[in-house]
């Protein structure tokens, strides 16, 4: 007897999904890396953002892009409860970015991202920035969908 | 309300979303000690406080000294923030002397970073102490602007420098004034 045929929405829901962890899982990786290579170049970009004290602009230099590798590790590794985890941290950090981001636009300070290092061309923050991290965090939510389960 | 199918009640859903709270603050927490960690690399923070000691003496020998910490980079000054302070501050150049004939930020001291060690060395420099400094170069990291400034920081023995946010090319891109011949031409 012929099998019934899958809805072509079930059929694209799981590359979907996994096409949004890996996305998302390689735009944290490649926001992390070069930042944990010049921690003290990142603090100096946070500083500008005139946001938090003196004391601690090192710790979350160091700290924000690990917790990035971290949190990409766990969105691709397939097991749904770090999955879940993962993706409620990257979600949760995103939406500290796009609070900070609004802050700075709120407040007209003209200053560098820094949101991938110093490898790219400087990009001042803006709306685009904002925007940019908003989409990330639609992608997120994405690839927080539980996958359904296999057919059989 | 309707739940996802891997949720059978409402207490269900709570307790997933609290076991993922907790899931996400131990990611949080491992990432926060590894980031501490790759920090203490960074910087060179000896692991104990003897043990440092003891490596270099024995790396090192009796006379040799310990190497500093690396410092924190300068505070980076945004264009349009020294735009309307171009008159409280002292603005330094740190490119080359063609590069700085052709256009310059106006009022600016040309300080080549090829030649500031040596300059430094030979003279005394004329610049005042009581003033805020901001250097500048034309890499957007401000890599050249950062050694001029160091240098100067440490020739002055104030720590009033800073680097201009996004170099020349970002002063250019903002439309501020320049001399030179840029201005003529």
């Amino acid at each position: 007897m012929a099998e019934p045929a899958v809805p072509w929405r079930a059929r694209l829901l799981p590359v979907a999904i996994w096409a949004a962890r890996v996305g998302v899982a390689a735009v944290f990786v490649f926001a992390a890396v070069p930042k944990l290579g010049d921690i003290m170049t990142f603090a100096a970009d946070i500083r500008n953002y005139r946001v938090f004290p003196e004391p601690w602009l090192h710790l979350l230099a160091a700290v924000v892009p690990m917790v990035e590798l971290v949190g990409a590790a766990a969105v691709v590794s397939g097991r749904a409860r770090w999955v879940r985890a993962g993706t409620l941290l990257l979600g949760l950090l995103t939406v500290a970015f796009i609070a900070l981001i609004a802050s700075v636009i709120a407040r007209d300070i003209d200053l560098e991202c820094g949101c991938f290092g110093k490898q790219a061309q400087a990009e001042l923050v803006g709306w685009p920035t904002l925007w940019r991290d908003v989409g990330l965090l639609l992608a997120i939510g994405l690839a927080a969908v539980p996958l359904p389960p296999p057919r059989r | 309300m309707r739940l996802p199918r891997h949720f059978a009640t409402l207490g269900d859903a709570v307790r997933g979303l609290l076991s993922s709270v907790r899931d996400a603050a131990l990611l949080a927490l491992l990432g926060g000690a590894l980031g501490a960690g790759a920090l203490a690399i960074q910087l060179d923070v000896p692991w104990t406080p003897e043990s440092r000691t003891d490596e270099a003496v024995a790396a090192c020998g009796f006379d040799e000294p310990i190497a500093e910490p690396a410092r924190p980079p300068l505070p980076r000054m945004p264009v349009r923030e020294l735009a309307s302070a171009l008159a409280e501050v002292v603005v330094v150049d740190a490119r080359s002397d063609v590069a700085f004939r052709d256009g310059h930020i106006p009022g600016a001291i040309s300080l080549p970073v090829a030649d500031v060690a040596a300059t430094l060395a030979q003279q005394s420099l004329p610049l005042p102490i009581d003033r805020d400094i901001v250097t500048y170069c034309d890499a957007s990291t401000g890599a050249d602007a950062e050694y001029v400034g160091r240098l100067l920081e440490d020739a002055l023995g104030c720590d009033r420098v800073r680097v201009l946010e996004g170099g020349f090319d970002a002063w250019l891109q903002a439309g501020a004034p320049v001399e030179g011949a840029m201005q003529s031409g």
